[in-house]
């Protein structure tokens, strides 16, 4: 078992126990990479806000019967992962249009997408990526994770991952500099 | 066309968004607040050991091999058995056809 696991378990104790420092210290360590996730998947502040709230909620649940073997950040970032991916299936089923995620995307999609989001040209790049290639992005780059645990969270293997990240690093230059 | 280094500045200075305050406040309230107890915490008091499915499945697959082997022990044979040596016990020892949990007094 690692340090980081165990430091994660102790935290974790000490969220059961209600210690208000602990549940201070675990909000302000993953909610804000809970919630970027969430909105690089959804590309809405207020989806991506109740999806990081009932992923750190799942957690505080399950702190009580935390086990030392599982990584908090990979066990969140699943979870997070897993509810936006279904935020995005159900606002694309509610909308009847898919969000864009494609690789070449109407010009009209591409901007409302990006005043909804008010993102800059390198957001508005990623939101034009396939949504795997986008997350591998936002993973590696935004959240600065390992590519194991990148791997762990999509559930794909790293040498998956490593051909995602390079897909999307091309795709990404050529849309950067198409929007020159 | 964009260099690699490029991007790569790019990707590392691009601005981290940050959840609202107020869902901060909201959580920190809930998480310091009164925890409820559903059935996962059921099981977990009950079975503290890991997840819950181990012993549920350890119960099960021996109850399988119980029906599974049951027929082949057969105790209503074993039943009579006792009885028939039981029987010759009391022939051979007391030469008679008395039991002996029946008494002859």
């Amino acid at each position: 078992m690692s340090d980081a696991h165990k430091a994660d378990a102790e935290l974790m104790k000490q969220v059961a126990a209600g210690n208000p420092q602990a549940c201070r210290a675990l909000l302000e360590a993953h909610l804000a990479p809970a919630y970027r996730l969430a909105f690089g998947i959804v590309g809405r502040a207020d989806r991506a806000e109740d999806i990081a709230q009932e992923a750190m909620l799942r957690l505080w649940k399950a702190a009580p019967r935390w086990q030392a073997k599982a990584k908090l950040s990979t066990w969140l970032y699943r979870v997070t992962h897993n509810l936006a991916i279904d935020e995005k299936r159900k606002l694309e089923r509610e909308s009847g249009t898919e969000m864009p995620e494609m690789a070449d995307p109407a010009p009209g999609v591409i901007a409302a997408h990006a005043a909804a989001q008010d993102a800059s040209a390198l957001e508005q790049a990623i939101a034009l990526l396939p949504e795997r290639q986008g997350i591998a992005i936002r993973l590696i780059y935004f959240e600065e994770l390992a590519q194991a645990e990148a791997a762990e969270i999509m559930s794909i293997t790293p040498v998956a991952l490593d051909s995602l990240v390079a897909r999307a690093r091309r795709g990404l230059k050529a849309h950067l500099e198409g929007m020159r | 066309m964009m260099q690699d280094q490029e991007l790569e500045a790019l990707l590392k200075q691009a601005p981290k968004q940050q959840p609202s305050a107020a869902l901060y406040g909201s959580l920190l309230e809930q998480m310091t607040g009164p925890r409820p107890f559903g059935w996962r915490d059921f099981m977990h008091a009950l079975w503290p050991f890991g997840p819950a499915w181990q012993p549920a499945g350890a119960f099960v697959a021996l109850a399988v091999m119980g029906f599974v082997l049951s027929p082949s022990l057969n105790p209503t044979n074993t039943a009579d058995e006792f009885e028939l040596a039981n029987a010759d016990f009391s022939r051979l020892v007391l030469g008679s056809e008395t039991y002996l949990d029946e008494g002859t007094m």
